[in-house]
């Protein structure tokens, strides 16, 4: 009989739901692509209904349930930090209590109530050892040194230790207060962006700044030991207390309050940013470096929030002692409900490992997919103008040639995504080499700020040939950065600088620096995806006909979604938001939709659309 | 996989019959209230004071209009009356346990030491102490339990104090509480 886990993590950000059976990943999908609101935080119902349905079982069939976190311990840090900063912290209280007293502390109850039938042992994991369980039983590695890094668990704000076969020890710690997370996240909150989901803009706002405040960071705010630990001087920040991150003091010392969300991004912010990624690099290398003096060992995994900041982690394959490097592509809380599942699978019941090559997260290609009868019949029920295309060169060949005309194009094939990126399955792809590129689909398509280049999507074989990559190093899960080759590099013209100097971003990162615009950083850099044919199938020979057809192995890949808006489950959310919005083309499996045959009555006001993810987090 | 998102399940905290009986009774006791309270102050015939009160809640039987007025007024202040109550609750929770705890000191190392070059500590002193947390739970063990077992272990019994405070919580709870994510802070909590 087999042993089905369903691994959960939920009631924070980003709920999820993953399944094992006999210890291979069934299934793993995020609440928020199934309610369709960003960064989910309720119970994950629907995303367990899909896991139990993907492997044909019921929650009566389930051996074990295991979740991401130890809500006592998680408690017991709460009721310490209530203790350290009253009577100040009354705010973060009554913020607080309602939401354990209703339904935290009754965890174990609420896991039941909401899988009628399962009879069998809820396990507790720990939510750094969920991380690192995520981290080190897919990759490919048989012993590996293990780095998680994020705001906060239940105490840890980051360990390391090393994983062997089946075995896993974290034997370090940094607890909370002092958290590398929580120090991005407060800079974040500083520069008007929002906490938990808005550091990735600030990443991608540090290339347009000087690092100037790094001194007075390290003088002030934090000691950053050799060994990559931070202390932190807690006057400057405001999260024990309250419901900022940040305190007057911070603001005294940086000379002002925080930016307001939505006003204009000045220099400081940019220096900001620059300040604190390079500050946020220093420490993950250092912290790598240490790991790698403990361990010896040549190979690195990382998971936790921290390790999504793929420019550090392109810092680290480049600079850092560690050969391979292997990241969870769900890094953040979603993959916590992976890693508990695997924990319980190694651990608690002493299951045998054997490392899979490339890994065994299957392309983290873990979500719903559809047939193409059904997409067929959704298409009729529409009234969608389309064309069903079985043969797949035909298809394949069409759509790389309507890419290579610049146009815009929907890409909806196979599993859905496990983790934060589209790599290739919920995606909106392009040109890369087309300099308009960039802004059509940020104004058009996406409506955000659009400081931020999109991501290069490249054939496996060439990456080494556009990016400073060793030919055998790849980025399958788009986690790592590295900068354009010089060979690809344009020169800047005398207009070019001029607009360089244009307070307005959009008009930097508009420059032409390099033969493929749409994917290159006013740094240079580039957020890459390597694709190949084992684990993208499909996208994979897509990229191939672009290739044979424009000489150019690389295209522009960004999320099948609008700024604030989940990205796309089913082919009704890919049809809403292909028809709301100035896309091109939309495939849906050997289905192809034109924009302009579609029937003018049917597309609907995009305001309407835009304005049900409005206030959503980005 | 249906095509289209699933939808939320339809849930309905009370049936009409429900809240017609209850009405009923309330009708019953209000009159009976009014009554007594007549004869208490003396009033003359105190039983038609007690009739007379039927007439403001009894056209709800009837009308549902004003049955629904009724029981929109009766939800606003028991809603407004919870509000005051989780407020009471969490302060007097708040500033009377947790100032006097609080002067004894916290868990949280928040001093740099002298000469201090490392942050990392081993994880095997704390692991000791939480040991207990990872086993899988008991089935169906009350939560209040856990979390004195799981205080006591590391010596914080004075926790058995919050229990009230936690039970009067849980009955004055606030629809939708879970769903909040504050913008402006790490949810820490």
């Amino acid at each position: 009989m087999s042993v089905n886990i369903l691994g959960l993590s939920a009631f924070y950000h980003d709920s999820a739901a993953a399944l094992l059976r006999d210890g291979t990943i069934v299934a793993a999908a995020q609440e928020e692509r199934f309610t369709r609101r960003k960064h989910d935080p309720a119970f994950p119902t629907n995303a367990a209904a899909f896991c139990l349905s993907e492997a044909g079982i019921s929650a009566g069939d389930l051996t074990a349930v295991a979740f991401y976190e130890r809500p006592l311990v998680k408690w017991d840090r709460l009721v310490e930090t209530f203790s350290e900063f009253a009577p100040r912290g009354f705010a973060l209280f009554e913020e607080a209590m309602p939401t354990w007293a209703e339904l935290k502390l009754q965890l174990p109850s609420r896991v039941r109530t909401a899988l009628p039938g399962f009879s069998g042992d809820v396990y507790f994991v720990d939510h750094h050892e969920s991380h690192a369980a995520s981290a080190f039983f897919p990759s490919p590695f048989s012993e590996a040194a293990i780095l998680t890094v994020d705001a906060v668990g239940e105490w840890s704000t980051s360990t390391f230790g090393t994983g062997h076969g089946n075995q896993l020890v974290l034997s370090h710690e940094q607890r909370f207060p002092h958290s590398l997370g929580m120090l991005y996240s407060a800079f974040t909150h500083y520069a008007g962006f929002r906490v938990n989901s808005g550091e990735y803009k600030l990443m991608g706002l540090a290339p347009y700044g000087k690092p100037r405040y790094v001194d007075l960071i390290r003088d002030r705010l934090i000691k950053l030991m050799a060994d990559g630990s931070i202390w932190m001087d807690m006057s400057y920040f405001h999260y024990g207390q309250g419901l900022t991150m940040t305190s007057p003091r911070f603001h005294e010392l940086f000379g002002g309050p925080p930016r307001e969300p939505e006003a204009l991004i000045t220099a400081k912010e940019m220096d900001l940013a620059a300040s604190i990624q390079v500050v946020c690099e220093d420490a993950m290398l250092a912290a790598a470096r240490h790991l790698h003096s403990e361990t010896k060992t040549p190979n690195l995994v990382m998971a936790g929030g921290v390790a999504l900041n793929c420019v550090a982690n392109g810092r680290l394959r480049r600079e850092g002692p560690f050969e391979n490097i292997w990241i969870q592509p769900a890094a953040g809380d979603a993959g916590g409900a992976l890693g508990a599942a695997l924990l319980v699978w190694h651990r608690e019941m002493n299951q045998p490992r054997q490392p899979q090559f490339p890994d065994a997260q299957s392309g983290s290609l873990l979500g719903p997919k559809f047939s193409n009868d059904d997409i067929g019949l959704f298409l009729d029920s529409m009234g969608a103008a389309y064309e069903h295309i079985p043969d797949e060169e035909t298809l394949l060949d069409r759509v790389a040639r309507l890419m290579a005309e610049e146009k815009v194009v929907g890409w909806f094939q196979g599993r859905m995504e496990f983790g934060p990126r589209a790599l290739g399955c919920r995606s909106i792809i392009g040109d890369a080499r087309s300099p308009r590129m960039q802004q059509k689909m940020n104004v058009s398509i996406k409506f955000r700020e659009s400081f931020r280049p999109f991501a290069p999507c490249i054939l496996r074989e060439h990456a080494h040939e556009y990016f400073e990559m060793r030919p055998d190093e790849e980025s399958p899960y788009m986690l790592f950065v590295a900068p354009v080759l010089s060979t690809w590099r344009t020169q800047l013209t005398d207009r070019d600088r001029q607009d360089m100097e244009n307070p307005d971003l959009r008009v930097r990162v508009s420059v032409k620096r390099s033969t493929v615009p749409a994917v290159t950083h006013v740094d240079y850099s580039a957020r890459i995806q390597t694709v190949d044919e084992g684990r993208h199938g499909r996208y994979y020979r897509l990229m191939r006909h672009f290739h044979a057809l424009t000489d150019c192995p690389v295209i522009v890949n960004t999320s099948f979604n609008i700024r604030g808006e989940p990205i796309v489950c089913t082919p009704d959310d890919a049809y809403r938001c292909f028809m709301a919005t100035d896309m091109d083309c939309l495939v849906l499996e050997d289905h192809i939709l034109l924009k302009n045959a579609q029937t003018f009555s049917l597309i609907p006001n995009i305001d309407d659309y835009r304005k049900q993810y409005s206030g959503a987090l980005d | 996989m249906p095509l289209t998102k699933p939808q939320p399940p339809l849930t309905v905290s009370f049936r009409r019959a429900d809240i017609r009986a209850l009405w009923i009774i309330t009708t019953a006791v209000f009159s009976l209230a009014v009554g007594l309270a007549a004869d208490t102050f003396g009033a003359p015939m105190p039983w038609a004071w007690g009739v007379a009160a039927l007439a403001l809640p009894l056209p709800g039987l009837v009308w549902p209009p004003w049955f629904r007025l009724g029981v929109r007024v009766w939800n606003r202040c028991a809603e407004s009356g919870a509000a005051v109550l989780r407020a009471y609750v969490l302060k007097v929770g708040y500033y009377l346990l947790f100032s006097g705890v609080g002067r004894t000191g916290s868990a949280l190392d928040l001093d740099l030491r002298n000469g201090e070059t490392s942050r990392w500590i081993s994880r095997a002193r704390h692991e000791q102490t939480f040991a207990g947390c990872n086993r899988p739970s008991a089935q169906g063990g009350w939560w209040g339990r856990e979390l004195l077992a799981s205080a006591g272990l590391r010596g914080n019994a004075w926790q058995v104090s919050l229990l009230p405070v936690m039970l009067l919580l849980m009955l004055l709870r606030k629809e939708g509480q879970e769903s909040a994510l504050p913008s402006s802070t790490y949810t820490l909590y």
